[in-house]
């Protein structure tokens, strides 16, 4: 069964028929509210808030576009909202403090055949990249990131956020420059 | 070569940025908030219709009280019978017997209050006898006005279209 065929029964008012939906999407929505995000806690509630809010709006869906791209779109602006909130602010920021331990602890144990002093040197690059990714523009950033997911074509991309295809390329192309500028400010020449 | 490798890094740690998540549940969370809206939404609805036949309920039940603890009307037989009620004269109508025989010259009782003569009556002075006054025609020459002399009619000549403005 297809997205249509389940948004026709959803839109009777088949719950089940939604949580199939839901399933089949549910990666793309949680990376979409994670991009702008970046917590767990808080992009999975936004996932959920989505998909309650794209079920009480279904009776709004035209078709127009794939319901895969409008759900996104619903969950996108639901992010935004979450990240403008002062409530959400303190809430991500000890969030990211525990994920940012997490993800260096992982760094250095996945990598087992690499020399310690390598594995400090990586673990260092990356939170070195990770940091000048933060420092972007929030329309770089958010576009960067998308694009990196590996969830989500250019088009989909542009649908989301709202701009033409060209100016998402564009985005990703000048937010890695950003970010390789910022890494060579720091010392940075060689990545081995 | 350095720039490929660090795009490869930059892309690993932003791919790396937003993953993760136990959004494994997430349809069952989705489904079972959904069901339990329908649900409330249902309760709130027999809630209220429930609230709304129990308030017709105690309406129509009170009024049927009401209705068998009303005294019905009774009149009262001994005002009837007429033994000690007294029917005051009907001042709204005249009587038409009382009109016909009324006679035509007799006088109508006056509004006019009579007041008796008082003592002091008889100190007020008499009253004063005099003659009109008559005044005779004043001799007098008529004032005599001369007519204006007349105005000869002048003579215009039409304006020319030109000259218009």
């Amino acid at each position: 069964m297809d997205d249509a065929d389940l948004v026709s029964r959803a839109q009777s008012g088949d719950t089940a028929a939604f949580g199939e939906l839901v399933d089949r999407h549910r990666a793309a929505v949680y990376r979409a509210a994670m991009t702008v995000l970046r917590s767990h806690a808080e992009a999975e509630d936004a996932a959920q808030d989505a998909c309650i809010a794209a079920f009480r709006h279904l009776g709004r869906f035209r078709g127009d576009s794939s319901f895969r791209t409008w759900l996104l779109t619903i969950a996108w602006r639901e992010a935004i909202n979450r990240r403008r909130s002062a409530a959400g602010i303190w809430r991500r920021l000890v969030d990211r403090t525990t994920r940012t331990a997490e993800d260096d602890t992982m760094t250095s144990t996945a990598s087992p055949d690499r020399t310690p002093e390598q594995l400090a040197d990586d673990r260092e690059l990356r939170r070195q990249i990770r940091r000048a990714i933060e420092a972007l523009t929030p329309k770089l950033r958010d576009t960067l990131l998308l694009a990196q997911s590996g969830e989500y074509s250019y088009e989909e991309i542009g649908a989301i956020v709202g701009a033409p295809v060209g100016t998402i390329k564009w985005r990703v192309s000048e937010a890695r420059r950003l970010v390789r500028q910022q890494l060579r400010s720091q010392g940075y020449a060689h990545v081995g | 070569m350095w720039d490929d490798a660090l795009d490869r890094a930059i892309d690993e740690v932003a791919h790396d940025m937003t993953a993760g998540g136990q959004h494994g549940d997430l349809r069952t969370r989705v489904v079972v908030r959904l069901d339990a809206a329908e649900d409330t939404g249902r309760k709130i609805s027999r809630v209220i219709t429930n609230v709304a036949l129990a308030a017709a309920a105690i309406v129509l039940v009170a009024l049927v009280a009401y209705r068998q603890t009303r005294p019905a009307f009774q009149p009262d037989l001994r005002r009837e019978a007429g033994a000690d009620v007294r029917l005051r004269p009907d001042t709204t109508t005249r009587d038409p017997v009382a009109q016909a025989f009324r006679p035509a010259s007799a006088p109508r009782a006056s509004r006019r209050v009579e007041i008796p003569p008082s003592p002091i009556d008889a100190l007020a002075p008499p009253p004063i006898s005099a003659t009109p006054m008559t005044f005779d025609d004043l001799d007098a020459p008529s004032i005599d006005l001369k007519p204006l002399d007349t105005i000869p009619p002048m003579a215009l000549a039409p304006i020319d279209e030109g000259d218009r403005r």
